[in-house]
């Protein structure tokens, strides 16, 4: 077996298995805190899974913006707010148990629609890993959604100002 | 050994499964932020499948996407915990029950 | 990318960019307080905007950088129509958020933001457009849901129908990846031509093109995703949840209906299930939306039941692929006409969020009859009643359905909306022959420009209803230049 394909194998089981670990903590986490840091758990071993998948520029910037950012922002929402822990984390009724119902359910129909579909070996070269093919894409082809994704982040910013300042009554 | 080199399929996997607790875990917890860490979980996962796909075909409209879901997924959080903030301000509680988010 | 295609390119798209410079305009102006003018520019942006795509618009079809955005063919009549559902709507809010001491001026910048977002949705040629035009919009709505920050219901409505949202968001994502990974590539054209691809996969293909349904679904408000209505339309400050119930309605139905037809999801042609699922949730949802519409007793949520119940009459004509596409466009424009009407009056009514039962509606006639009049107008044409142009939508979409065989579904369409006239009427019939001791106590302040735009509404609707071909025929026409469809004959 070749080098390149013992590091993806060994990449893609470790970081499956942490990734799916950090998802579970998230599911049955009862403090807030504590289900946020799985899921960074989870989301840098998504980040080692594009590594290994060869998306090097995905990788990294997953780690800055999921693990950076968008987690951080969450662990200061989390501790600012300074909520309770979560009860019943743990308890079974009817809706906790048709939803795992479901969400198995799910999994296992989808497993037997895809069985015998992609079945070749993940390994090989990535093109569009690269920050080079990216970077040239995202300016040529793909330059109008790059320069529209920026109304969603002015909107997103605008619309948190307006809902999160504190009420006063001459406003504007 | 040769059982274990994962194919497209294995990943393909991994991210079904994520999506699955992601699911699971909007149906069944109470905290509101916590079922939005969730929803992030399951976009994460999306993410994983069209990084596979792109990879697979060799071409930049997966890879393109998921640059552009995380970006979406940035300003979702924005507002989202905006939202928390100012919930929370009027009822020092965010327990989606009491907001009745699956009533049906 | 060629990039000597840049300017041509813009040019094809200028419209979009118009919006996008009076959106940032607004957030300038507001900063240097400049406050009065803001809403006007953002009516006349939006005015201006939707007239040049239709007036300038590329008259044949065409995709523009790389294959991302569509212009030409039915784009520049949606975008007009979109631009029209932000025009009317930005004539209703500024009373209404003075009366409700919130003066927040972004708020119109929002609305055009929102307004870019379904113009990019709608006239998407990628799935990627689709994708980021639907997360701008839903991204806007979400804070009009949220904006009456002290008010617990606003709260929630904006909890609700955010985590909701991106739950569906996901879903829709999900299925979009598999479409990628069966075909390898998101651009609707290119996908159009590997139909085949899609079908030899049949099983992959119907979990992908289900779990894109379910995204589109919800945001529609259909029948088993429907139960955030309600309760956001009700804490969402009222002339913003006309918008919600309509534009964001259209510009998804729009961006189902190119889905629909480029994936071939029920074309005839080929056995497939899909048609009988959105068949089965059209049926669900008219029915489901008229009856539990009848048992409400706030006009905001009668309102809200009944918008699902137009959502299914809209699901019915996507069942009928090809002359269905053309009555849907029309039944939108004219559903979005009566909904921001009637959703406009609503807010000029209330003085609190409270004010919108029923009941309170006793007596109108007598006390203010022009407003009492106007609604009856917009409640009259929502039931589909003859000279209204309620009812020439109504038709179109039934006739369509009939056209393509669907003779069952259509008739319990027409049946469902017997039965929906019922609740329309009941609140027409307390305004106007109720007889009680004291006048209604609502107290309907007549402003210039709600006013002026209750007036235009009406006089829309009574006007498309004696002559639907003024809108009827451009629809027709960007058809024909967009898609080689056999036009859907005159009635």
């Amino acid at each position: 077996m070749e080098a390149a394909t013992t590091i993806q194998t060994v990449l893609f089981w470790t970081f499956s298995v942490l990734g799916l670990a950090g998802a579970v903590g998230l599911l049955f986490n009862r403090n807030a805190v504590y289900a946020a840091l799985s899921l960074v758990l989870n989301f840098f071993s998504i980040a080692g899974l594009y590594l290994s998948l060869g998306a090097e520029f995905l990788a990294a910037v997953q780690i800055l913006v999921y693990a950076g950012a968008i987690m951080v922002l969450f662990l200061f929402v989390i501790m600012l707010l300074n909520m309770q822990e979560e009860k019943g984390v743990f308890t079974f009724d009817i809706r906790r148990g048709a939803a795992f119902i479901l969400g198995f359910a799910f999994v296992a129909e989808m497993m037997v629609v895809l069985k015998g579909f992609w079945n070749h070996e993940a390994g090989g070269e990535f093109t569009y890993g690269k920050v080079e093919p990216i970077g040239r894409a995202l300016l040529t082809d793909y330059l109008f959604p790059f320069e529209m994704i920026s109304i969603v982040l002015i909107a997103a910013l605008i619309g948190a100002i307006l809902v999160a300042r504190r009420h006063t009554h001459q406003e504007g | 050994m040769d059982l274990l080199t994962p194919t497209i399929l294995s990943y393909l996997t991994v991210s079904l499964l994520m999506f699955a607790i992601g699911t699971i875990g909007v149906m069944t917890r109470r905290n509101g932020i916590v079922v939005f860490m969730c929803i992030e979980l399951m976009l994460n996962s999306v993410n994983l499948a069209l990084v596979t796909f792109s990879h697979m075909w060799d071409n930049p409209a997966g890879s393109m996407l998921v640059f552009f879901v995380m970006c979406v997924a940035a300003a979702e959080a924005v507002v989202g915990l905006a939202i928390v903030i100012s919930i929370f301000r009027n009822k020092q509680d965010i327990d989606i029950n009491h907001v009745n988010i699956f009533k049906w | 990318m060629d990039l000597h295609l840049l300017g041509s390119d813009t040019l094809a798209i200028a419209p979009l960019l118009l919006l996008l410079g009076v959106g940032l305009l607004i957030m300038l102006l507001d900063s240097f307080r400049v406050h009065a003018s803001i809403p006007w520019l953002a009516g006349l942006g939006m005015l201006s905007a939707g007239a040049w795509a239709w007036l300038a618009g590329p008259s044949q079809s065409q995709v523009v950088f790389s294959g991302m955005m569509e212009a030409g063919g039915i784009s520049p009549l949606v975008t007009l129509f979109l631009c029209l559902a932000g025009v009317f709507t930005v004539l209703f809010v500024p009373d209404y958020l003075a009366r409700h001491d919130n003066k927040v001026n972004d708020v119109y910048a929002l609305l055009v933001f929102a307004v870019l977002g379904m113009v990019l949705m709608a006239n998407a040629h990628n799935l990627l457009m689709t994708f980021i035009g639907l997360e701008t919009m839903s991204m806007c709505l979400y804070i009009f849901a949220a904006l009456f920050k002290t008010d617990t219901r606003s709260n929630e409505a904006g909890l609700k129908y955010f985590l909701l949202g991106s739950f569906a968001s996901a879903f829709l994502l999900f299925g979009i990846a598999l479409v990628y990974g069966i075909t390898g590539t998101l651009d609707l054209g290119e996908l159009s031509t590997k139909i085949t691809l899609l079908q030899e996969n049949k099983a992959l293909f119907y979990v992908a093109s289900g779990l894109m349904l379910v995204g589109f679904l919800f945001k529609v408000a259909a029948f088993p995703f429907h139960n955030w209505t309600p309760d956001v339309y009700q804490g969402t400050p009222t002339p913003l949840a006309g918008f919600m119930a309509t534009g964001s309605k259209m510009a998804a139905f729009v961006s189902l209906g190119i889905i629909i037809e480029k994936l071939e999801l029920v074309s005839p042609a080929v056995d497939n299930r899909l048609a009988t699922v959105l068949a089965l949730t059209a049926f669900l949802t008219m029915v489901y939306g008229n009856l539990v519409a009848a048992r409400q007793t706030n006009l905001k949520r009668m309102l809200a039941y009944s918008s699902i119940a137009h959502s299914g009459y809209v699901l019915l004509g996507l069942c009928a692929p090809v002359f269905g596409f053309q009555a849907i466009l029309f039944y939108m424009f004219i559903y979005t006409l009566m909904n921001i009407g009637a959703f406009g009056l609503l807010g000029m009514a209330e003085q609190r969020m409270e004010d919108t039962d029923i009941e309170s509606w006793k007596g109108l006639g007598k006390s203010s009859p022009y407003m009492a009049g106007a609604m009856a107008v917009f409640l009259f044409s929502l039931a589909g009643i003859p000279p209204l142009a309620g009812f020439m939508s109504k038709y179109q979409v039934f006739l369509s359905a009939i056209r393509e065989d669907l003779v069952v579904l259509a008739t319990i369409g027409i049946l469902t909306s017997v039965v929906g006239a019922f609740y329309y009427l009941r609140v027409i019939f307390l305004m106007f022959f109720q007889t009680t001791e004291q006048p209604s106590t609502l107290n309907l302040r007549q402003k210039m420009a709600p006013a002026t735009g209750i007036a235009v509404l009406v006089l829309l609707i009574i006007l498309l209803g004696v002559f639907p071909s003024l809108i009827l025929d451009p629809i027709r026409a960007a058809f024909s230049s967009d898609l080689v469809i056999e036009m859907a004959s005159q009635p």
